[in-house]
Order: C-alpha cells, then structure tokens, then sequence
C-alpha cells in the first residue's frame, strides 16, 4: 500500500520538522523575553515590531497585524520601494538619528524609536564627577552651584598647556558643587564640578519633542 | 531696463520667493534680506544680492524699518516690495519709504490707516453702502450695562473683535449675556497685547458663515479693475487653510453683488495698487463688509489661476506708473484650489512643530503649482510662522481641480518636520467639501472624521517599512545567515 | 535525484510501540532539560533579583535577535556528576544571532553556586572555545562566576585540558582573527578575570561587574586592606583608571545594548561556499522518527528512513547501492547544503569499509561536508572476515575519516559500540558537532555482552581456583554488572561526561545540523591529503 506523501512548504517559504508548541504561542514567548525592538509613533504611543520571518520575504508583526514583504533595491537614497507580495509600493523614508520619517501611500509618517537600544537608560546614573583629563588652571565660571542645566551647557573655561578648552555638562542635571574657582589650579584627574544624583523614574524616558533629548516625566 | 530697475523684497518665505521669481522673469534685479536664521532660506539664494539683517530676536529683523531702508538705499533699490505680513500693512514704513525717495509697491500710506483701522473702515464702508454687519463699540473699561442693551439689539451670539486686530487674534465668541461680562475685558488685554491698541467692537456672528474676498487693483483715481472673488472658508484657530476661486455655488446676483461692493469701496478710497476686500456671507444669503487687507494676499495664486495674470507684476506695473487692464480684457477660465502647508500637528491642536526637512518631493504636473519658501536641510524654528508653502492645483472646474490637489498632495513628501499635508488632503477629499458644504466652522464640524487614524493594517506597514531604515534593524533582517533566517525562531 | 521510497507502515503494532517509547524518551529530555535549565532554588533566584541582575536565561533572550534560531550545546552536562547540584554545568554554551552575526555563547550561570566552575563547566567552556576555534566563530561571553570550584580544584586546575586552556583557546582565538566579546555582568575572579581581559572588547555593568585577580577576600587575607569589590575592581576604575574594561554600562540591559552594537560593527565573514539549493522541507514526516527508532538497543531499524525525514525533499543520492549494502552512502541536500551522508544499516563489512573509505574520499574531492549517522555494534569478526583483511580495511576507513578536512558531523541515532564508533567518526575525530539521541548507547561493548563477557571471565577464574559456582551469586553478579554498565551506556551519562554536544530530540535534528553546517562554514576549508592507506 502507497503510504501518502504531506508536502511540507508553507507560505513563507518552509516550514521544518515540527516546533514545539504552535506558531502561535512561540511568537507570545518571543514577545514575552525577547529582545524588544519598540518605536512610539508621532502621538506618543508604544508599538513594538516583531521580526517573525526573515526569508524568502520578511514578515513583521505589531500587535495583531501580520505583514510580508520584501524590500527592493531602488538605488536611490531616501526612496523606498517594498514588494507586498505582487503588489508595489513606493515611497520615501529618511532617517535622523532615533526618528524615522516616512511617506507611503500618500501618507506621512514619523516614529521614534525607544528602548535600550535608542539609548535608554534602565537605571538613572550616580552623581556625576566631572573630571580634569590634564592639568591646568580655571579661566572663568559659567555656572553655579544649584544650578540646573541642561547636557551640553558651559559650565567652565579651562586653559591646560596653552590650550582654551570649555567643560560642558554630560547630561542635564542640577550643579551640587564646584570644586574650583578662577584662576585656581587643578591636577590630571581632579573633580572640577559635581552633578546631583539623578532623579528619573527608570522604567520610562520620554523624550521631549522641542529637544529630542530625553527628560523624566 | 524696467523702471524699477532694482527691487527689494522685505520678506522671507514663499512670498520673497513668489516675488523675486516674478521680479527676475520680468526683468528687475531682486535684493532680499535676511536674519541669520534664514540664511539658508531659498530667497537668499534666489536673489541677486541678498544683505543679511541684523536683529536679536527674528521677526524683530523683519521689521526694522529703518534698517530695511537702509538696506535698500546701499544696494541702489529704488522700490521695496512688502510681500504680506511684517510691515506690508504698516502706513509708517510706507510713508518712510516714500519719504526716503522709494517707490513703495503696494497703496499709500492713507489707505492703509483707514482701512487699518477696522472701525473706522466699517464706518467708510457703511458710508458708501456697502453692507456692515451690525455692531457696536465697546469703550476701554466700559462697565457691562453701558453695551448690554446695544448687545442684545444685535442679538447673541456675538463676535468681539480688535479694532486693530487681524489674522484670527483677538476674537472671542460671546454665546449670552452672562459671558459677555467676563468675556470684554479679557479681550481687551489681548487687543492690546497682540495689536497695542485696546480697542474692541462687538458684532453679529453669522450664521453658517462663509469667508467671501475679492480681489481688486486700483489706479488710485477712483479706477479698479476687479479679479473676481475667492471663498477661504475652510480656517482653523480662525486662519485659512484652504482658499478657492471662484466661490462654489453662489449665484450670478449674489456674485455680482459682492464684487460690486468691493470695487464700489475702492474706489471710493481712490485705492491704489492690489487690495482684498473681504466679506462674510451667511447662509441665509446676507453679506456683510469684514474688513479691507491692503496688501498682496496669501491665496493670490488662485485668482491667478483662473484670470491668467501675474498679480505681482501687476502691482510691480502699477507702482511703475502703467495702466491698468481694462476689465473687459478679462475673463475668468476654470477652478482654483489652494492649501497652506504648515508645519504643525493637526493632531495635537494643530500646534506648531519644529525639526529640520530632511526629504522634500514637490509634487509636479499639469494644472499643479506649488508655491515653496523651503528647501532640504532647512531647519524650521519657532522664530517664524508655520506656514511653509502653497500648492494649488487648476483645473477646468472644481471637481477636476478637487482631484488634481488630491493627487498632488499624495505626491508631496515632506520628511523630518510634522506638518498639515495629510491632513489638508483629507480636507480636499471630505465629502463635505466635494459637495461644496463651506462655511467657517467646517473644520470643527468634521474634526472627529479628519483627525481620524489610520487603518490599523496600513499603520504596521508604515511601522515595518520605517523600522527598515535603522542599521541595526537592517542587520537583524538582511545580515542574518540563510540558514538561521529560514529556521526562524526554534529552540532545541 | 530520487525520492527515498519509505516502507513504513504507521499502522502497524512496531511502529506504534516504537513510537510510544521514543516520545516518551523525547518527553523524558524536555523535563530533564526544562528543569536544568529553569528549576533553581527560590532562594538562589531571589539573590539575584535583589542584586538587580537578570537570570542567565533572561541575558540570551535580550541578547539574541528576535525570531532567530538558539541551538544550545549540552544542556544536560553534569547531569550525573556532583550529585546533580550543577545543572547544565552552571553554564549556557549555544550558537545564536546576535545583530545578525552567528556567534557561540557562553553565559555563566549564577543561579548555581554563584557560578562557580566545576570541572565539568571548565570542559564545557573548553569546548565552547574549540567549537570557536575549529568554525571561526565568534564568541560573546556573559561572564558572572565566583571563578574555580575550590573543593575540585585538583580537577579544574593543573592539567593541560583545564582552566588554563579556556585561555590558551583565547588566545588563539584572537590570533587568528575570531573576535570575543566579553560581557561583566557578575564577577570576574582569579583566572575568570582573563575572561574579559583576553577578550578583544568588553563591557562591565556599574555594581555589579567586577573583575580581579583577587577578591577582596583574598586581599583582605593577603594584606589585611579591606575594600569593596566595586571599589577594587568595578566599572568606574576599570573603565576610567585601568583601562581592562572598554565599555561602563548602567544596566544588564544596556551592556547588552552595546554589546549588541560592538557585534553589528564586526565584518561580516565570508563563507566558505559549498554547493547550496533553493531548501524543501522532508516530504516525510519527520514526527514518524519516533515509530522508526528501535525501543531496544539490539534491535535495527532500515537508516534510509531516517535518512528521508533528515533531508530536503526526502531526496537521497544514494552511491554504490547494491555494493556494501551495511553501510549506506549518498548525497543530499540539508537545509539547501549539499552534505554526504553516512548510515549504518547492520555491521561493518570488508566492502562497506571500503565503500566508506572510498566515499569519504569523493566528498573530500568535493567539499562535500560529510553526516555520519551512527548505529553501529561493530565490525565483522571471523576467520574468513581477518583473512580478507578486514583490520587493515576498517583502518582504511578510519585514515580517511581521519584525514578529512571537510566539516564532520555526527549524529549518535542508537548504538555506538566497539571499533565501529571510530570508524563512523566518533568524538576522538574532531567532528565539527557531535548530538545523540535519548535512545543512544556507548561503550566499548554493548551491556548484554559485556555482562556476559564478564560472567564468562568470572567462571574461568572460579574453575581456574577450584571454587564451586553459585548460580544465584552469579545471577547477581550479572545483574550488578549490567545494572553498573547500563548507568554507563546511557544518553544521559555520556551528556554529562560531555562525550557528546548534546542530546536531541530527534524531530530537531534536522534544524540542529542546519544550524551547525551553517556555522562550520564559517572557517576555510583545507586541502585533501590521507596518511598511508594500507591496501
């Protein structure tokens, strides 16, 4: 007797010797420990993307939509062409940073990717110590202590080996001490100024659309 | 060499580009200035000689009379073109530029007090028969009683306004009486906050009102050639978004009317040179005067479209002394729409944004224009108005236009700032529209069906499409070995 | 090329009772495997939560790529050694995707014994780094362990294939261009710390990473100084003072951010290229193995049908069919790589050893890389079998086995006795990855025979000393014997030795030798070349 052959191809292409447990509640567990790749789209809501195929086509999935497709070579920057399985779509995307803008179907688009891998911080850092790289002395103060500045403020002008150089604050945070005052001296690794402890919430980091950088809310 | 052989344009943006592009075709040579803010601007680059202002905050620079002046004495301009906005309405700089041997392209200064001055303009109006919406002023510190009879003969709701006042600031709606107290005072402050001047009236507020202009030229003897009216009913936070030519079924009298009551009024100011004169229509067929714009309008390409003219060198050809066209030689031919791209969230209010464009792809076609004062690579701050550009789209009637700007703004691909673009295309496309149904309060009408979201299906694309641009996102997808990328996720 | 025509009837009593014992074997490894890997005492979970750590388990899922494969090597280490206090070794070694790029894993698991290194978790590491070494792969290493077991230190320390060699292996591994990504997300202690120093980049979490030579333990007993561990060897003076660590991280999950840039910016590697086809899943079933897998080491099964629910299409070139009929060759396709496979179906005969030779020989020709499918007893004994030179052709076979420079794997499907493994390239034969399944058996002999064999020996000594025979005592004496050798013979013990890269289940061992073909393509191929083939 003629055992019957099951041809094994599914739709994206193969499928294999049998997974355990459905397709279905792998792609849950994938959600639940995986590593999460998560955008928030242009009204502040979270959306993560999960990668469930990569070839022949490439499928996604965010939430409970399922979309296959297949990114094109279009040769051009900035112009984006996707095969959806037979039918085409063009359009244009272009990318600054953390924040990808989009034009599809007639229609814009802008997402900003979040998560640890657009560089949020899980855990909020100690205080900040700024400190000398080289030896030399204080030209001028621009801030003070209490002060609350924002990354990349002034806060001192310092002349080390005839060279002028400003200190710029790391991160925004409030000045709990400076450590010198003009026309002192200080030695390679000396604390210049300390920032306060940072009071962020660690589990999300917003950041502000003005800026684009991120600030605690 | 034309007689204004050199001009001056004391503005930025669209318009400075709309001007110098028109000033250059015809002939002139084209000065413009700038803030350091706007030192990529495309007017800068557009221009022959473009002089940087100096001025702490931005706008301020544009508004330097004195230094504008100057600017164009040192560069040998003999004419400075005010575009709209900024000093185009301010009688003392056009009285300065005058007074400094220039040619100022726009009406004199006298002109633009009295129709400047939005109660006495009312009045002048009123004097000539021109209808004016009942209303009444309200004195500085007026106690309530002393207007409350006044307001209940004209009837609620009412509408109080800036005398001074303009581009949607300084108006409040009064539903009834027990408003009306709290309501004056606080528009008072801001009358005179926004304008220095803390006058304010009180009027009718129309029923289903539509936004009715028309566009005249006058010789400033008495002469005025008319251009046909606009309708600019579709506005939001009281300032237009979508402007069209001719205005949608109004009939022959209604039309005519209108159009005669603007060139009635002037040329009765002997108005000189390019003006609006702006009506508001109710549904139940009553017009009345709203006010006179003494200057070159934002919509102008409309009209344009559809009479064939250049209104720039219209007013450039009337500042050099030339005649007007005789009306006759005119005839309006189709349809035309316009949008106004801005950089802001519809969604959030319609609050501006900020960012720099990143992507720009300007829509092209037959009966498609796009009016642009933006480039690549251009920052947009908070500095300046949210207004970017224009596209209007012509066609053999309105439907035809209708689809024709439908189609452009799909092309339009603005990337890196947010902006109105989609939205305005859902405006375009509402059925409303299509059928005509315009009035002042259609964006608050249909708000819940134009900030509607996208299908849920289109949103994961446009989420999968974008994820695609991160390197690293890229990398999962692309660098993946064949055979770990066919497996797909398993565990052993 | 051919379909294998499969005999198999799915109705039939065999089948069903195969296949009731093998996926109750099959379900047996899933318990025995989730509890190595996630039942841990509450106690050692908690230490580490109020640490702010990650479990082990949790780093790999944030570590690997989304919706990518993980095959995890050895699972079941140690599962019969130290009392079973050492699940898995107490560390995780697999090859995943990691921002695209197949790398070898190895994760500390401090949720046993602070992660401390028994001798079966130096093997295992060392095993890791040879798999690195032989395939070019990468390595990222999740470093968190208290460093040596000291009560076995005698087995972890002295010799030439412990602790040291993990950073002999290092070594190499950077010589020859394989790059380390090292990880601090506990402590790095004594020789641990060579860990993160030997790797060409690494990354420390702030509090909770550390790496020193010496603890503070030590060096409290050594000078009396009394310092903190953050303070002798955390991230803020590694990363600012020292120089051993190149990248400070907030958090577990920010040094695996990093990590994860550091590994997209390497050079993708170039692949060796060996013949490859568009991939088709097996037309058979491959659930059915179950029913074909014999629930008794002395019985046989037909190895084509395992062959056709291995294979692409179930397609099978078979070479020299009708001649040496014990050994089955053939080419195939395996997830798209042309392989050629191996299988035994009965003993090792004069002409099948010489059809294996020959065979291993036109796959080197071709780069062909080679799957051995092990269920072999042994080769053929007798007179007329010793005359013909069956010694000198198993020896043919084995040099050029040996000799191969084509990737090798082996799968051990049921026995595994005798001369036959060597031949059918046992672990001695540096196959690139070696997997049983549960049902698997080793040892020199098969139990029955080394029980008997025993016996026998047993008798001759009595007889020889004149002593009288009990057949109770030997009865019992069998029953020990073979009670002790079957402990010995089983999947389960050769696992935990590390005899083997682990046990699978044999619907995975498809995606399995996908995986690992993949993964040895990423090393160069050498050149054919044989010893002297004594004909």
């Amino acid at each position: 007797m003629r055992r019957r052959i099951r041809p094994r191809v599914s739709a994206i292409g193969v499928t294999d010797a049998r997974a355990r447990g459905s397709p279905r509640r792998q792609t849950a567990e994938l959600k639940e420990n995986g590593l999460k790749i998560v955008f928030d789209d242009s009204r502040g809501v979270r959306q993560q993307l999960d990668i469930v195929a990569r070839r022949p086509v490439q499928i996604f999935e965010v939430g409970e939509q399922r979309i296959g497709l297949r990114e094109l070579d279009t040769g051009e920057a900035g112009r984006v062409r996707l095969d959806l399985g037979g039918r085409i779509v063009e359009g244009w995307r272009w990318v600054a940073g953390n924040d990808v803008y989009l034009h599809l179907e007639g229609r814009h688009w802008h997402f900003r990717r979040a998560g640890v891998e657009a560089g949020e911080s899980a855990s909020g850092s100690a205080s900040a110590d700024i400190r000398a790289d080289m030896p030399g002395t204080v030209v001028a103060l621009h801030a003070e202590a209490g002060a609350e500045v924002a990354e990349g403020d002034r806060l001192l002008t310092i002349e080390s080996m005839k060279l002028q150089m400003m200190v710029t604050a790391p991160r925004a945070g409030r000045i709990s001490v400076i450590h010198v005052e003009v026309n002192s001296s200080f030695d390679r690794g000396a604390t210049l100024v300390s920032l306060e402890a940072e009071d962020t919430d660690p589990s999300r980091l917003r950041p502000d659309s003005e800026t684009g950088r991120a600030k605690a809310n | 060499m034309p007689e204004l052989h050199t001009i001056l344009v004391a503005n930025r943006g669209e318009i400075a580009c709309r001007i110098i592009r028109t000033g250059k075709r015809l002939g002139h040579r084209m000065v413009a200035v700038y803030h350091h803010e706007d030192r990529l601007a495309p007017h800068v680059a557009m221009a022959d000689q473009a002089i940087e202002l100096q001025g702490a905050v931005p706008t301020a620079a544009y508004l330097d009379a004195a230094q504008i002046i100057a600017v164009a004495q040192q560069t040998g301009a003999v004419a400075i073109h005010p575009g709209y906005g900024f000093l185009s309405e301010n009688a003392a700089f056009a009285r300065a530029v005058s007074d400094a041997g220039l040619v100022f392209i726009g009406p004199d200064a006298e002109s633009m007090r009295l129709m400047g001055d939005k109660l006495r303009s009312r009045e002048f109006a009123r004097a000539h028969g021109v209808p004016v919406a009942p209303s009444f002023e309200i004195e500085a510190g007026a106690p309530v009683q002393s207007f409350e009879a006044a307001a209940q003969a004209i009837g609620y709701p009412l509408l109080i306004k800036a005398s001074a006042g303009g581009g949607g600031k300084g108006m409040r709606v009064v539903h009834d009486a027990a408003e009306l107290g709290s309501a004056v005072p606080l528009a008072a402050g801001e009358a005179s906050r926004y304008f220095g001047d803390g006058r304010i009236y009180a009027e009718r507020l129309v029923p289903g009102p539509r936004h009715i202009e028309v566009q005249v030229l006058g010789d400033g003897q008495g002469g005025v050639l008319h251009l046909g009216e606009r309708e600019c009913s579709i506005q939001r936070r009281f300032q237009k978004i979508v402007e069209e030519a001719p205005s949608p079924g109004l009939s022959e009298a209604l039309r005519q009317s209108i159009i005669d009551s603007a060139v009635r009024l002037a040329s009765a100011a002997r108005y000189r040179n390019a003006g609006t004169v702006e009506f508001i229509l109710g549904s139940d067929g009553v017009f009345y005067f709203l006010e006179m714009n003494t200057r070159l309008q934002v919509e102008h390409p409309v009209t344009e479209c559809v009479w064939g003219v250049d209104l720039v060198a219209l007013q450039i050809a009337v500042a050099s002394g030339e005649a007007l066209p005789s009306q006759t030689s005119l005839a309006p031919q189709g349809h035309a729409i316009e949008v106004r791209i801005c950089a802001e969230e519809p969604e959030r209010d319609f609050r501006p944004a900020t960012g720099r464009i990143g992507l720009l792809r300007e829509p092209s076609g037959e009966g498609v224009r796009l009016d642009s004062g933006i480039r690549e690579g251009q920052s947009i701050t908070p500095a300046f108005d949210s207004m970017l550009a224009k596209l209007i789209a012509h066609g053999r009637d309105r439907e035809a236009a209708r689809v024709r700007l439908i189609h452009a703004l799909e092309q339009t691909a603005l990337l890196g700032v947010a902006s109105n673009i989609d939205y305005l295309g859902r405006v375009v496309a509402h059925p409303a529209f299509a059928a005509a149904g315009l009035h002042t309060g259609f964006v608050a009408e249909h708000a819940e069906t134009l900030l509607a979201e996208a299908p849920p299906q289109q949103a994961a694309l446009a989420l999968a499409a974008s994820a695609l641009g991160s390197r690293d996102i890229r990398i999962m997808v692309h660098e993946t070995p064949d055979t770990a990328a066919r497996i797909g996720h398993w565990r052993n | 090329m051919a379909v294998i025509r499969s005999a198999l009837r799915t109705s039939d009593s065999e089948f069903r009772t195969r296949y009731q014992h093998n996926r109750s074997l099959a379900r047996e490894l899933h318990e025995r495997q989730q509890a190595a890997r996630h039942a841990r005492p509450s106690r050692d979970v908690d230490r580490l939560r109020s640490q702010g750590k990650m479990l082990p388990r949790e780093r790999l899922e944030a570590l690997l790529d989304p919706g990518t494969p993980f095959l995890e090597l050895s699972t079941l280490a140690a599962n019969q050694a130290y009392g079973g206090e050492a699940p898995g070794a107490s560390c995780i070694v697999g090859i995943g995707i990691v921002s695209g790029r197949e790398v070898i894993i190895h994760a500390d698991d401090s949720t046993i014994k602070g992660g401390a290194w028994y001798p079966l978790s130096v093997k295992k590491i060392i095993r890791c780094l040879d798999i690195a070494l032989e395939n070019h792969l990468p390595v990222v290493h999740l470093c968190d362990s208290a460093g040596g077991f000291l009560q076995l230190q005698s087995e972890v320390f002295p010799d030439r294939y412990m602790a040291g060699r993990m950073f002999r292996n290092q070594s190499l591994l950077s010589k020859r261009g394989i790059k380390q990504l090292a990880l601090v997300m506990g402590h790095c202690t004594a020789g641990g710390a060579y860990i993160p120093a030997l790797s060409d980049y690494n990354v420390i979490v702030e509090g909770t990473g550390a790496v020193f030579l010496g603890g503070p333990p030590l060096v409290k007993a050594a000078t009396g100084a009394v310092v903190s561990a953050d303070a002798l060897g955390g991230a803020r003076m590694h990363t600012q003072v020292s120089g051993v660590c190149d990248w400070a991280a907030g958090s577990e999950a920010e040094a695996i951010a990093i990590g994860r840039e550091i590994v997209s910016q390497w050079e993708p590697t170039k692949k060796t290229l060996i013949a490859c086809e568009p991939v088709e899943a097996p037309l058979y079933d491959p659930d059915e193995l179950y029913g074909i897998i014999p629930d008794d080491i002395k019985k046989g099964f037909d190895c084509r049908e395992v062959i056709a629910r291995l294979v692409d299409g179930s397609r099978f070139h078979e070479y020299q069919p009708d001649y040496g009929p014990t050994l089955v060759c053939g080419f195939a396709n395996l997830w798209g790589y042309r392989v050629g496979i191996l299988a035994n179906n009965g003993i090792l005969f004069n002409d099948s050893a010489l059809k294996g030779a020959h065979f291993i020989e036109l796959c080197n020709q071709n780069n062909t890389p080679m799957v051995f499918l092990q269920n072999i007893t042994g080769y053929m004994v007798g007179t007329d079998y010793e005359r013909a030179g069956i010694t000198k052709d198993g020896a043919k076979m084995i040099m050029a086995q040996a000799c191969s420079h084509v990737p090798k794997f082996t799968v051990m499907c049921h026995a595994s006795f005798g001369a036959g493994n060597y031949g059918m390239c046992g672990r001695a034969f540096d196959s690139r990855f070696l997997f049983s399944w549960p049902n698997h058996q080793i040892g020199v002999m098969g139990g029955e025979q080394a029980a008997n064999t025993l016996l026998e020996v047993k008798l001759r000594q009595l007889e020889r000393e004149g002593r009288p025979v009990d057949e109770a005592v030997l009865r019992a004496l069998r029953e020990e014997t073979l009670a002790a050798y079957q402990s010995q013979l089983s999947a389960w013990h050769s696992t935990s030795e590390l005899w083997d890269d682990g046990v699978l289940d044999p619907v995975d061992t498809r995606n399995a030798l996908g995986m690992a073909i993949s993964a040895s393509l990423n090393a160069p191929m050498g050149t054919p070349g044989y010893g002297v083939l004594r004909l």
